[in-house]
């Protein structure tokens, strides 16, 4: 949760502008809600009752992008996997420093809760019996989503990975929703004689947006950048991956203030721009099952399954 | 060995497909506050330095109503409703080429119904010390409040949960206009005086 945050606030004529969040992914009913939450905040407290919601968004869009480094270096190679991906919150993100908005004196600042927060709400006592309330969060332990994606390779030695979201629109009027992705990686070891493990380099591009663009464009939309270093080594059945990784993730987000004329607008970055990952791949024929735990500013893990042909014994 | 190996695999497949449909997020709730602001307009025309205008703040329920159905929530999932602060702004200016500065109180009482007694007050609401006409242009100047006055919108704003329809009175008195005005250099101008209440409701959120 600690970095550097941008964030840039400004206002334009209202778009119907209804929900903001990646919350989507919970449920739709809760993204309802949430544009509720947000709209008691004008901007200034926004970012940080968001804060927690974005880190982990990215980190769970980081997580899951492979499960191993073993590219061939020539032939046909196609998997279809399904990700599981979740980022624990810890007691840090709960809350945050807020400060009170709309015209209350005295200003005054308080520690309340952010999106993932405990779900009471915290009043502060103002000027001559005038009371301020901090909205309360949705209580979540975690974020949590999955996202199937397709693996295809190999053309000297490079793969290429195409994921699609899978989303959730529920009944609420949204407008367009889109989650996908590409990713490239090319196999560094089949330079080397006999390196004694699999080693790959990739860079892997999401793009999650919510919106009604006949109304004026994006609600929400984010871009998550990822360049790494990946290695492993297969041992019969197993094959342990390992991971560095540099990232990049960043979200606008558009949504209705106190009144309809007043619509915010913001940019959130995460502040966690490294990972480190550890996994294993548990390899029965053509199908893989794996999981991993990455490392960063906000960990998460992922589980997945990837039914492919060949088989991913292969390359052994 | 392999059937086993296969079980697991079966296993993994819908632990992944229960948990990425999200099911883990059945059953949330959260206290959502909504922030509402309730306007009246005062348009003055003085030829005298004295002002005294009444207006009537009788929108507090249908704006509640609307926060409620806009959050699918009853009068009976209202946890508060509290006032957060007075505002006032110079709507339309006065036309004369020079400032105004006006001292005075806006007093507050409540008559829920237009025929029958004041309930409540008049008590002071907002003192008001040397304002400046031309300071209160556009952005909105955050009155200074009184006690006395607040309860009793406090008291209107409680009452709604209980499915009262507040009717309030604002009435703005002044007898310091600098420079006084004149049937040759009259005060003419608008403002408008804001409410801002927010309502605090406990929400069960279903998928």
């Amino acid at each position: 949760m600690d970095g550097e945050r941008l964030v840039a606030i400004g206002s334009r004529p209202a778009i119907g502008a209804s929900i903001a969040a990646v919350i989507l992914f919970l449920a739709s009913p809760v993204s309802a809600q949430l544009e509720s939450q947000l709209s008691s905040y004008t901007g200034r407290n926004a970012p940080g009752y968001l804060e927690p919601l974005v880190d982990a968004f990215g980190a769970d869009l980081h997580a899951g992008l492979y499960h191993s480094a073993r590219i061939p270096e020539s032939g046909f190679r196609i998997s279809l996997e399904l990700n599981f991906m979740s980022a624990r919150f810890s007691e840090a993100d709960k809350t945050f420093t807020a400060t009170t908005e709309g015209g209350f004196k005295p200003e005054q600042t308080a520690e309340a809760p952010t999106v993932i927060g405990p779900s009471e709400a915290v009043y502060v006592d103002g000027d001559s019996g005038t009371t301020f309330a901090f909205p309360g969060g949705f209580d979540l332990a975690s974020f949590d989503f999955g996202v199937p994606q397709l693996r295809v390779s190999s053309l000297f030695g490079t793969e290429a990975l195409i994921q699609l979201g899978l989303i959730y629109p529920g009944e609420a009027d949204l407008g367009d929703i889109s989650l996908y992705g590409v990713g490239i990686r090319h196999s560094v070891s089949q330079y080397f004689n006999d390196f004694p493990v699999d080693v790959a380099v990739g860079a892997f591009w999401q793009r999650f947006s919510l919106g009604n663009k006949d109304k004026g464009g994006d609600l929400v939309s984010a871009n998550a950048w990822s360049v790494g270093i990946q290695a492993s080594k297969l041992f019969s059945r197993f094959e342990p991956y390992a991971g560095l990784a540099y990232d990049d993730f960043e979200m606008d987000l558009s949504y209705e203030g106190d009144t309809a004329e007043d619509t915010v607008e913001m940019s959130l970055e995460s502040g966690d721009h490294f990972h480190a990952t550890v996994g294993l791949s548990f390899i029965v024929g053509f199908a893989a099952l794996f999981g991993e735990y990455n490392i960063g500013g906000q960990d998460a893990f992922a589980l997945g399954l990837a039914v492919g042909y060949p088989s991913f014994s292969i390359g052994e | 060995m392999k059937k086993s190996v296969f079980t697991v695999l079966a296993l993994s497949v819908l632990g992944i497909l229960v948990l990425a449909s999200g099911c883990v997020y059945d059953s949330l709730s959260s206290q959502v506050v909504v922030t509402e602001k309730v306007n009246v307009q005062f348009k003055e025309y003085r030829e005298s330095p004295s002002i005294g205008s009444v207006v009537v703040i009788d929108t507090f329920k249908e704006r509640l109503m609307d926060a409620l159905e806009e959050n699918h929530a009853d009068l009976e999932d209202i946890e508060t409703i509290t006032m957060v602060a007075g505002e006032y702004k110079v709507a339309a200016p006065s036309k004369a080429a020079h400032d105004w500065t006006v001292s005075g109180v806006v007093t507050m009482r409540r008559q829920d119904d237009p025929m029958g007694p004041v309930t409540a007050g008049p008590a002071t609401f907002v003192n008001m010390t040397s304002q400046s006409l031309w300071a209160a242009k556009g952005k909105p100047v955050p009155a200074a409040l009184n006690s006395a006055g607040v309860a009793i919108v406090n008291t209107a704003l409680a009452d709604l949960k209980n499915g009262g329809d507040p009717r309030l009175i604002v009435e703005m008195v002044s007898d310091n206009i600098v420079p006084a005005p004149s049937p040759s250099d009259p005060l003419e101008f608008s403002w408008l005086a804001q409410v801002t209440f927010q309502v605090v409701i406990h929400v069960d959120v279903k998928k």
